[in-house]
């Protein structure tokens, strides 16, 4: 390809030829000659295409938003050799490309292979295809260039940011068969101290609490939780409304955020956790547990896109294949939802233990001249109202304000 | 490159007005008639000496501005540089100046003479390419003479082309090089790709003179192949018939680069 320059040296050189004769100035005719000339032979230089292979290697396999990763490029000259080779790699808006230096230019011999490295901040989760690469060979003199790309993708998965989560009590009224680890609220023989109450013939001699005997002269024996696996089935909104706000800054990105806190934090306490995603389909991930599991659920989570307007009662016919009486956790931003209530009321009714969270994102959205003031308070009291409600049909409900930590917040409506 | 864009310039010009010693430039004669239009003597003459004290002057002007633009004052710098002929020969006419007019004209002179660097300087130090494209021009333009040149000059003739390519390619690829260095910041391939660049246009500079010698001499490949009537025409034996020539050597090397590029072959073998 002919850059501006080589198309201004050929045109200007070419009046210069054919002027030059009508003032006779051999000096105007030789300039011109020279300038074609020079266009000439570069179009000979380092315009060839050349055979580049390119691979990328992360320094993490496992990115979490938030965190950084190291790109390295290997370039790898398979041909003759290049003097000046740019290479632009190819990498999502949202991966921050403005800041990154994934622009490089090297000089290549025969058979050699250059490593070029760039850090990626992975604001947002989701799942990136990096890729490919762009070439961009110029002459030394910037008068000819050829471009192509060449066929290296990679996929690069960005989970959503999980917090730390201890001690919640979730709990279920309903045991389950299988032993587990989820403190059920229910006497039992875990580690986790429970009550004292008075000996009576029949019962373990080291459960007798020898302080209190010592302190009151009557025999009275500890009693501990009863730790059993407990089904969690998390419910999750990704209504197209659920995306409102801006990129990083929506009440989806947080709901993923909350739903793979929990669900790490089940599944660590040995729990069986599922997903139920509605939004433009309802989407259900049967109830799992182990590490393998929360891969699966997290890179759910990380390619969840705002879409459709199905209500949460759409959810309801899936709840019925579930555990009765186990906690379900309903994740949902409840704006323009007209099912909501009736869905809430039909939840409980079935039993099951719900917990309400809603990640609140208005008062950003209002500071941020996303939402109007009106639109604010209608929104805020109706949330209000929808919450108020839920916990009158015996939920526990959160309006989630996601710059505070959701454990510390959802133990305030646990307790 | 960027020092030595500036002695490319400084020696282009100088070269340019070699090549028409004894013959008083176009534009220089025009400035001389618009002055006698105002009743004013003329003052614009192109001696060797002149042209020197120009292209001094030219840099130490240049250099000025550079150094303003560097300090955030090169608008400032330029319209006083601008305003300045004006208001000397206004305060020359009404005689409150206590300088010798002879000095004042030759002042002007050299400051004619000197636009060239004038522009180009701060086109090279400051990366601007509308003024080295501005020098570049006026390079050009200031010494041509109505009655041409042949031959009999082609020492400064071919001396001034190799000094006007030298200051358009460093000047330019200063530019273009810079913006390489601010994207290869992180890199250690800056130096070899900027080693590179040297020893290319040194080698494609001397190819340059190859092809050049060989575009002129096709003219006496084509008085051989032809026929005597267009040979010996009056056309084909004046510069004309030189540009001609040239012009079908071109055209011939474009349709080969054409025929034997890989693309025109490939798709043959299709």
């Amino acid at each position: 390809m002919w850059t501006r320059k080589a198309v201004t040296y050929a045109g200007f050189g070419t009046i210069l030829v054919l002027f030059a004769p009508f003032i006779n100035n051999l000096q105007l005719l030789l300039l011109g000659i020279t300038l074609l000339g020079f266009v000439a032979i570069h179009s000979l230089v380092n315009t060839r295409p050349v055979e580049v292979k390119i691979t990328r290697r992360f320094s993490d396999s496992q990115l979490f938003e938030g965190q950084e990763t190291e790109v390295d490029l290997v370039i790898q000259n398979r041909g003759r050799p290049i003097g000046c080779l740019e290479v632009y790699d190819q990498l999502p808006r949202e991966l921050g490309p403005e800041k990154v230096a994934n622009h490089t230019i090297v000089r290549l011999r025969r058979d050699e292979a250059l490593l070029a490295r760039y850090r990626l901040e992975c604001h947002l989760r989701g799942q990136y295809t990096l890729g490919r690469p762009r070439l961009r060979l110029y002459n030394p003199s910037f008068l000819f260039y050829h471009e192509s790309e060449v066929e290296s993708t990679d996929e690069l998965v960005v989970f959503p940011k999980i917090e730390e989560i201890e001690g919640l009590d979730l709990s279920s009224d309903f045991p389950k068969m299988y032993q587990g680890a989820m403190p059920i609220r229910r006497i039992g023989t875990s580690g986790e101290f429970y009550s004292i109450r008075e000996y009576y013939p029949g019962d373990d001699f080291k459960h007798i609490n020898w302080r209190v005997f010592g302190r009151t002269r009557k025999l009275m024996v500890n009693q501990f939780e009863r730790e059993d696996i407990s089904d969690v089935m998390l419910v999750l909104d990704a209504r197209e409304i659920s995306g409102t706000g801006t990129p990083v800054h929506n009440p989806l990105n947080y709901s993923c955020r909350a739903a793979a806190a929990l669900t790490r934090y089940f599944l660590h306490t040995r729990n069986r956790v599922g997903l139920t995603i509605y939004g433009e389909t309802v989407e259900s991930i049967g109830v799992d547990s182990g590490e393998r599991h929360l891969y699966r659920l997290l890179t759910r989570l990380a390619e969840l896109r705002p879409a459709g307007s199905l209500g949460l009662h759409t959810v309801i016919g899936d709840l019925r294949n579930f555990t009765p009486r186990s906690p379900v956790i309903v994740i949902s931003t409840l704006e323009q939802d007209r099912t909501v209530h009736a869905a809430l009321r039909e939840i409980t009714a079935h039993g099951f233990r719900l917990t309400l969270i809603a990640p609140d994102t208005l008062e950003y959205d209002r500071e941020s001249r996303i939402i109007s003031p009106a639109v604010y308070f209608t929104a805020s009291a109706e949330l209000d109202n929808t919450i108020a409600e839920a916990r009158s049909l015996g939920a526990r409900a959160l309006r989630w304000d996601p710059s505070s930590v959701l454990g510390p917040a959802l133990q305030e409506v646990v307790r | 490159m960027q020092a030595l864009a500036t002695a490319a310039l400084a020696a282009g010009a100088w070269l340019g007005h070699a090549v028409t010693e004894a013959q008083e430039p176009l534009l220089t004669q025009a400035l001389n008639v618009m002055l006698g239009w105002g009743g004013l003597d003329p003052v614009f003459l192109v001696t060797p000496a002149a042209v020197g004290g120009g292209i001094l002057l030219g840099a130490l002007l240049g250099g000025t501005l550079v150094y303003a633009d560097i300090h955030g004052r090169g608008p400032p710098a330029l319209a006083l540089l601008a305003l300045l002929p004006f208001l000397l020969s206004w305060l020359s006419l009404i005689d409150r100046l206590p300088v010798a007019p002879a000095t004042l004209h030759a002042l002007a002179n050299y400051g004619w003479l000197g636009l060239p660097l004038l522009c180009g300087v701060p086109g090279i130090w400051r990366g601007n390419l509308p003024a080295i494209a501005l020098g570049a021009l006026l390079l050009l333009v200031q010494p041509l003479t109505l009655e041409g040149n042949d031959v009999a000059a082609l020492l400064p003739i071919l001396g001034f082309i190799f000094c006007f390519l030298l200051y358009i390619e460093l000047a330019y690829d200063q530019l273009r090089y810079e913006r390489l260095a601010r994207i290869m910041h992180h890199s250690t391939e800056f130096e070899a790709v900027l080693n590179w660049f040297g020893v290319m246009l040194l080698l494609t500079l001397a190819c340059t003179t190859a092809l050049t010698a060989a575009a002129f001499g096709f003219h006496e490949v084509l008085g051989e192949v032809l026929p005597a009537r267009f040979r010996n025409s009056i056309e084909f034996n004046t510069i004309y018939g030189r540009a001609l020539s040239a012009m079908t050597f071109f055209a011939l090397w474009a349709i080969a680069q054409t025929i034997f590029s890989r693309q025109f072959l490939a798709r043959q073998v299709e």
